[in-house]
Parts: C-alpha cells; structure tokens; sequence
C-alpha cells in the first residue's frame, strides 16, 4: 500500500494503481471519456486531468495513465489549471460532436458553454475516436478487425481498407464500450449489421425457440475461448453443429442432444435441466455442476 | 578488403591507405549533397572525371564526390585542395591533434562557386595543373564585391566554426578510407585501447557537456549513465535521424556527406551502455542518406568494425537501417520507438519515468540519441571532454549546426559555437538580409518553435535563454523573415504543418490545433474580434498544459510568440482592417500610383485576371472587383508604381 494525497485527504491504496481509480474509489469526481475498467488505458480524450502537487511542478497529467508508485503523491483533481483545460477540452470535443448526448450531459455537470467553439465540419459526426471499440476488439475479443486509420483531424476508424473486415465477428463488444453510441448494430432478416464497419454477418436461430441468438462466427469464437480454459468440450457452448436430430425421448444423453441442436442458452439450460430432472438422482450426470463451479 | 582482427591492423591500414594516396597531390572535391545536386553537381563531377581520366591526369588528380559544405546558397560548390592544403593526415591512432582540414584551423583550398559543367575544364587546367585562380568562379561578397579566394576567408565559413560539418568536404562518404585517414574511427581505438572502461567514456562525455541535440537538450552523459545502470543483458541504441522540419536539413546532411562519423559514435555508445545491437531510424524520404548510411554498414561489417568481435575486442554490436515512412511525430521518442517495432507511429501515454532509458525497444532499455550528438561523440573522446567544454556558455557547450534559410543571404547550413548572438548568426554568417530590406524576426526550432523579434536579436544562443524567450533550440531550424512578412500569416503557415503532422490522438492537440487554425483564419480574412484574442491564449493554454505529447505542447509557440511580440499586428488585422505587411489578400488592395507610373504597359501584360485596363501612354486603370492580389504587377514594374496598402 502506497499513500496519496488527493485534494488535501490522505488515502492508503494499492501499489501500481491509477490516479483515477484511486480518486474513484474514494468518492472523487473524475469525468473519462476514452477510459474503460477492461482495457488498456491510452490517456486520448485528456478529460481525466489532475495536478500534480509536491515537488512534480505543477505538471498536469492524465490520471487514467498515471500509476502510484511512491508514497506522498499530491493530486488535485479540480485546480484552476485542470479545470481550464478540461473544460476546453470538453468544448472542443462538443465542437467536434455537438449533437452526443453524453457529451452535452457532462458540458451540463460541469459547466461547459456548449456553443464556445464553432463546430468545423459534420454536425451529424458522432465518433470522438476515444478508441474504446478498437481496444475492446484487440484486447478483450483478440481480434483486429477496426483500427485507427489516417492522422490528425483526418482520423477515424474504420477496418481494413474500408472494406466489410475479414477478422469481424459480429459480437458487438465495439458497440457495448462506445460511449457516444457512434457504433450502430442492427438485425434484419437473419443477419447482423455492424454500420460503421459495414461488417454483415449471418445469425443462428434458436432450433427451439426461433429467436435469433448470435452470429456464427461469435458462437465459434466463445467455444474457441471455453476450450482454452479447460473446460470439457461442449460443456458451455450453444451447439451450431448440423445433423439429424434425434426424436425427442429416444436420446437418453442430454449432452449428445445438446450437441446436434442449434439452441439459444436460455433454451439451452432449460432442456439440460428438463433432462436432468426426468432421471432419478443417482443416475443424473453432476458433471454440468462441477463444470460451472469450475468455470468460476 | 579483409577483416580488420586488432587495433595494429587497423592502423597498419591507414598507414597503407595514406602511402597508396602519396601519389595524389591535388584533388577536387564536388559537393554532391542534397542541395548541390539539385542544381547540377553531379553534371559537374561527371565532367571532372571525365576530363581528368581524358587527360591521364588520373594518377595525380582525385575527384571526390563529397556530402554538402553547408554554403548552399552558393552550389555547385568545388573544392580544389592544392599540395599544401591537403587534410594533414593522422600519425597514429592516438593523436589528438588528428583534425579535418577545413575545421577551425585547416588552411581550406580554392573555393568556387555555381559551377557548370563546362568550367571544369578552365578548372583543372588554371587551378589543379597550374597555379592559377578562376576569378568569375570566386565567391564574391554581395554587400562589397569583395572576392575571396580560400574556402576559410569567406565571412560564410569564418565565422564559423565547423567541428562536425568541416569533416564533409574532405570526405567522400562512400569510402571508408577517406574517414579512416582524416582521422576516423581513432575515437574507437582510444576506447578499445584497453585504457578506458565504460564508466570514464561517459564521465568524459558528462565532462564534456554535451546535450541532446535533438532539440530537448537533455545531458547525453547522464542520459548514458541511466542506460548504463538498468539492469539486465539487452539493451539497444538508437540514432535518430527522422529529421522532419520544414527547412531542417543537418541530420541528413551529416548522414548524407560522413555516414561513419555517426557510426563511430554509436558504436561508442553501444559500448558505453553495453548494447548489443542498434538501430538507426531514417525517414524513407532521404534516399540518399539512406544509401550512404547502408554502404558504411556494410564497409564496417567488411572491416570487422561492426559485428561480433570488433577490432579483435570483447565488444559486439550490430547496427540495423529502420525506415520511417515520413511522420514528424516520429521524431518523439516513444512514437520513434513504436514505428521500430512495426505499430504506428504514435507518442506513447506512459507518464514519464520510466524513459526508454529504462523501458524502451521492445521493453528493453533503449539509448536514443539525435545524429548531431552521436557525430560529436567521436571527437570528444579523441581530444577529451575539455576540450569540448571550451566552446560554448556555461550550460551550452559545443556547436549547434543551423539550417540557416528564409530572407537571408548566405542560406545554408552554419555551425557555430553556443553562445553566438542571434546577430552574429544572421548579420556575420548570415551576411544579412538580401535587397536592404529590414530583419523583422526569426523562427528558431522549427515549426514547433518560437518567432523572436528585432529585439531580441543580441539574444545568445543557448537552449535556456532560446526557452526564457518563448522559442525552442529544436533540432535547429532558424528561418529569418523581414519586413514584407505577416506575422499573423507566418504563425497561422507553421500551426497549419503542426496540425497537419499531428497523429491526431489527443483531443487538445487534434481538436484545438484545428480551431486555432479557424481563428487565425479570421485574423487573415480581418473577421476576428476582441474575444478571438482571448480565444487564441485559452486554446494554447489548453495545448501547452494537457497534450500528450511535446508536439502539442509545443505547437502553440508560434502563435504564442508572435501575439507576445508582434500584437499589435494581430490587432491591426480587426480594428483597421488592414495586414500591416500587405500579404494577407482579403485585407490589401493594390493601387497605381500616377506620380511613378510611365504607362510602360507591363503590369498590363503581367496581369492574368484582366484587372489591369489601359492604352498606351496611360496610366492602367485597376479594377478592384477583378484584381486577385496575385502580386504579378508589382513584381514586373521597375518604378515601384504599384502600392499595397
């Protein structure tokens, strides 16, 4: 534990944690924007800002890169300094994207005239290239199918070439981190489109229910994962393997059942415990259980 | 040739390079830089060989093909160096007194200047076969007509004094015999001589001073030592040459015209800090400082001065080319060091500590240093760290190469001591700015760097005063502007090629760089108002405390300067309208002054928009609904006629 101080009150927190998670933790007020508790943090969006007090000259940093290393850090999260320049910032990211709703609600918390800089290009623009959705996809997902293209204000994201991305799985991740909900997803006829990416991938339907699951290529890519943490194949996934199916009663195996259909998890779990039940205690297969209880 | 296995053979081949060239008296030596080849040098020393193999004057007579002399403003240069001017050759190894002629003390040779192709024979047969001078190739004075006929007597070159540029005229870069015999690779011998342990080469760097020339100005000693003390086998050193200036010419230059000199001083580096391998990091865009640099490689690999093993010692070091793709980001080092390892090019957030002294390449650490420190290196160990201490000021030592250029006469490239008057630089060297014009400011670091006005003028050069100023010495860009410059217009042209070579991954530098840029515009078009003033103060703020990185930290110093300097030039932009300057178009108007005109009727053939309506014998008339501001008129007339107002 290493000891810091913010805004004049003394907090004890773990060696190698951020400025920000420790002001977090401890009840500051720190607004992010490119910042994401699973990923990597790259300091892009400069809103996060504190001072750096005692002896580091004033020197205004990214709290979401900075670590705590040492004991007596001094951190101020609302000096004039830091205010100036986060306010500005944030102006000039409205200026960017006036019409992103979470950007006007923090220009609204702190103080921000949204109409301070004129705003240079596309009112429509949504993207504040925080790189949330290109970490999200190589880091948590470990693919690439988006990164960052072109420099300065040319700079968006976009995959490859501009082209529907060859590594793109449809599994959304890019559209659940985005902050300013540039990423659109929508569904239609059997088929998942991703519109920034122009990524259009086929859904797999629920043999059970009908109700469209998720892409192929995303169910291929969390069994791919469930394997590598040494789990007993089949034990989580939603099967998509195609075959005849056997009538219902004859299969006395639920797991053999489970692997010739095409369920959604909820219909999934269902039928596993249906199964499970129908059978006296002694001869009902614990190893789901002990596989879940693993898994954990 | 063969592997060089000792420090004996190593000298056993100078001495066998030296009596093979006892036969050559007279040389002459083409400036085949950059710049000189752009206007024809390599006509001119295609003719010298030609004439001279013609001649069977072979024997006698060397042509060499060197990198740029710095007076560029003058090109084609050609040297010829007769008998007694000759570069003193070295006696051993460990002399200290081994210097390049043509530096502080050399004699220099015949110098002329703008040469074609068909004066190299009146050359050869009046200066190299005979005593004789050419005189309507000497270099005359602009300002007296005064002719001089010695490279060391023209106030170009005099005031300078060239410890690392003067090597480039007496070396052809792509012999490694050339570098060997004016001395080279002695600053390697004295290392592995077995007299210095790594500690002192960096103590003697530390005594000499030495600073980062890459524009942070950070103690290449200390620097050294943090590399040193990180533990751990593998360790890199990295030159960096992704020189990327507007106008910034000296790091290709040296790479360009003396490869070797570079490369002894990394390999002094690597053994320094134990490094076992090296890159060095050239922008694609300088082809010929590439092919220079990956000839030296491959004569040191030849000549065992690279590679394992090297000069029979313990030390091993191997030196790869990375090519930069031309993105001035990537001179930072964290950027730098990300495009090596094959991601973009892009500074990196880890706050600092830990530098790449300690967590760099690949996670190991890294030593990188600017070309102009490695290339000093070598010099420092042969005549030790004192010796370097004495030129300079007190937190300054050494010499700054400029990129000298904009409205100056002698452009080109000057190295002179720290601590030299800004107006010793561009008066003396310089030789001050052409037509009589008045000096207005000048631009030092480059576009990162800051405007600094007449006053400023007797303002030493040296990194702490440039910073006191509100400027930067950069990697040493210095561009001279007189009175016929906006200041408005020249700080709105470098913020326009930071936000161009901006990576664009930070919100101040990617988003207020463009609105700085929309404000400056208004300045130009005279739409500002009080408040842009105030506007323009709060986005710098913004980009100087929280960017990233230096590049937008720094990239508000131009327009911070000239505000600081020159407001009431901005102020004149809105309150009357008017660019004091007459170079903003929105704001100027062109008229005809009647009293002057002679109705020669140029200024009516000159201009292209038919603004210009006139018979002859009359004044023109000039529509102001289709005059373009194009300036074309004003350029023609010979009696001064057309006003800007």
């Amino acid at each position: 534990m290493v000891r810091i101080t913010i805004d004049g009150l003394d907090f004890e927190v773990p060696k190698g944690t951020t400025v920000l998670e420790a002001a977090r933790r401890n009840g500051f007020e720190i607004p992010t924007l490119c910042y994401h508790e699973a990923l990597e943090p790259i300091g892009s969006c400069r809103l996060c800002l504190v001072e750096l007090g005692g002896g580091e000259k004033g020197e205004v940093v990214s709290s979401c890169t900075h670590p705590v290393e040492k004991d007596g850090l001094v951190v101020y999260t609302e000096s004039p300094a830091v205010l100036q320049a986060r306010k500005m910032n944030l102006s000039l990211l409205l200026a960017r994207c006036p019409g992103v709703k979470c950007l006007q609600d923090l220009a609204y918390s702190w103080w921000v005239d949204s109409t301070a800089l004129p705003v240079l290009g596309d009112y429509e623009k949504e993207c504040i290239l925080c790189g949330r959705c290109v970490r999200v996809c190589r880091e948590a997902i470990g693919k690439e199918a988006i990164s960052f293209t072109f420099r300065g204000v040319d700079r968006q994201v976009l995959p490859p070439f501009k082209q529907q991305p060859d590594d793109c799985i449809g599994c959304t991740a890019c559209a659940y981190v985005c902050p300013t909900g540039a990423v659109k997803v929508t569904e239609e006829e059997g088929r998942r489109f991703i519109a920034p990416w122009k990524s259009d991938l086929p859904l797999y339907f629920c043999d059970s229910c009908e109700a469209p699951v998720t892409t192929i290529e995303n169910s291929a890519s969390l069994e791919e994962k469930i394997q590598e943490t040494g789990l007993p194949p089949g034990s989580m996934r939603p099967s998509f393997k195609t075959g005849e199916r056997e009538p219902e009663g004859t299969g006395s195996d639920p797991e053999i059942n489970a692997d010739e259909e095409m369920l959604c998890p909820r219909c999934r779990r269902r039928r596993v415990t249906e199964s499970i039940a129908r059978l006296p205690r002694e001869k009902q297969d614990r190893s789901w259980i002990k596989a879940r209880q693993g898994y954990k | 040739m063969s592997r060089l296995n000792s420090l004996k053979e190593l000298e056993a081949r100078r001495r066998e390079i030296i009596a093979a060239d006892k036969e050559k008296t007279a040389a002459v030596a083409v400036c085949c830089g950059t710049g000189c080849s752009a206007s024809g040098a390599r006509d001119v020393a295609a003719e010298f060989e030609r004439l001279i193999t013609e001649k069977g004057l072979a024997v006698r007579v060397r042509t060499r093909i060197t990198g740029c002399h710095g007076f560029c403003e003058q090109g084609p240069l050609v040297v010829v160096e007769e008998a007694g001017s000759r570069p003193e050759h070295s006696t051993s190894l460990n002399d200290s007194n081994a210097r390049p002629a043509g530096g502080e003390s050399g004699p220099g040779g015949l110098l002329y200047c703008r040469v074609k192709p068909e004066d190299a024979e009146e050359i050869l047969e009046t200066s190299v076969l005979n005593d004789g001078v050419v005189e309507h190739l000497l270099y005359k004075d602009p300002v007296t007509g005064e002719k001089f006929r010695s490279e060391n007597d023209v106030p170009f070159y005099a005031h300078q004094s060239r410890m690392l540029m003067g090597y480039n005229g007496r070396i052809d870069p792509g012999r490694i015999e050339d570098y060997l015999t004016a001395g080279g690779y002695g600053g390697l011998a004295q290392v592995l001589g077995g007299s210095m342990p790594p500690e002192d080469v960096i103590k003697e760097i530390e005594i000499s001073g030495l600073r980062g020339r890459g524009g942070g100005g950070y103690p290449t000693g200390s620097k050294w030592d943090l590399c040193r003390r990180v533990e751990g086998e593998i360790r890199y050193v990295v030159c960096n040459a992704d020189e990327g200036d507007p106008g910034c010419f000296q790091d290709r230059s040296i790479l360009e015209g003396n490869p070797h000199l570079v490369l002894e001083g990394m390999i002094i580096a690597a053994y320094a800090v134990g490094a076992y391998e090296g890159y060095i990091y050239v922008r694609a865009e300088y082809p010929l400082a590439l092919k220079q640099v990956a000839t030296a490689l491959e004569q040191a690999y030849e000549w065992g001065l690279l590679g394992d093993n090297i000069l029979g010692s313990d030390l091993s070091f191997r030196v790869r080319i990375s090519r930069g793709g031309g993105a001035f980001v990537c001179g930072e080092e964290t950027a730098l060091l990300s495009s090596i390892e094959g991601l973009t090019g892009e500074p990196n957030p880890r706050p600092r500590p830990p530098y790449p002294t300690s967590i760099g390449l690949w996670g190991f650490p890294t030593l990188i240093n600017n070309v102009k420190t490695l290339a000093a290196v070598p010099d420092i160990i042969k005549k030790g760290g004192a010796w370097h201490a004495s030129t300079g000021t007190d937190t300054s030592k050494g010499t700054m190469i400029f990129s000298l250029t904009g409205r100056v006469n002698n452009t080109g490239l000057v190295e002179v001591p720290m601590g030299m008057s800004l107006r010793e630089l561009i008066f003396d060297v310089g030789g001050g700015i052409p037509g009589g014009r008045k000096f207005k400011a000048v631009q030092t670091g480059g576009p990162a760097g800051g405007c600094l006005p007449a006053e400023m003028l007797d303002l030493p050069l040296d990194y702490e005063r440039l910073s006191e100023a509100g400027s930067i010495m950069g990697s040493g860009g210095m561009i001279v502007m007189d009175e016929s410059t906006c200041m408005v217009d020249v700080a709105r042209y470098f913020l326009s090629f930071t936000v161009d070579e901006s990576c664009g991954k930070c919100t101040p530098c990617r988003e207020g760089g463009r609105q700085m840029l929309a404000l400056l515009d208004k300045f130009v078009h005279g739409t500002a108002l009080e408040g842009d003033l105030n506007m323009l103060f709060e986005l710098a703020a913004t980009m100087q405390s929280s960017s990233l990185c230096a590049l937008g930290k720094l990239a508000p110093n131009p327009v911070l300067t000239t505000l600081r300097y020159f407001e009431d030039e901005y102020r004149s932009h809105f309150e009357q309208w008017r660019c004091p300057a007459g170079v903003c178009r929105p704001l100027i108007s062109y008229t005809i002054d009647a009293e002057a005109c002679t109705a020669c009727g140029r200024c009516l053939e000159a201009c292209l928009a038919g603004a210009l309506t006139g018979v002859e014998d009359e004044v023109p008339e000039l529509d102001d609904q289709l005059c373009t501001k194009c300036g074309a008129c004003r350029d023609v007339c010979r009696f001064s006629a057309i006003l800007v107002g």
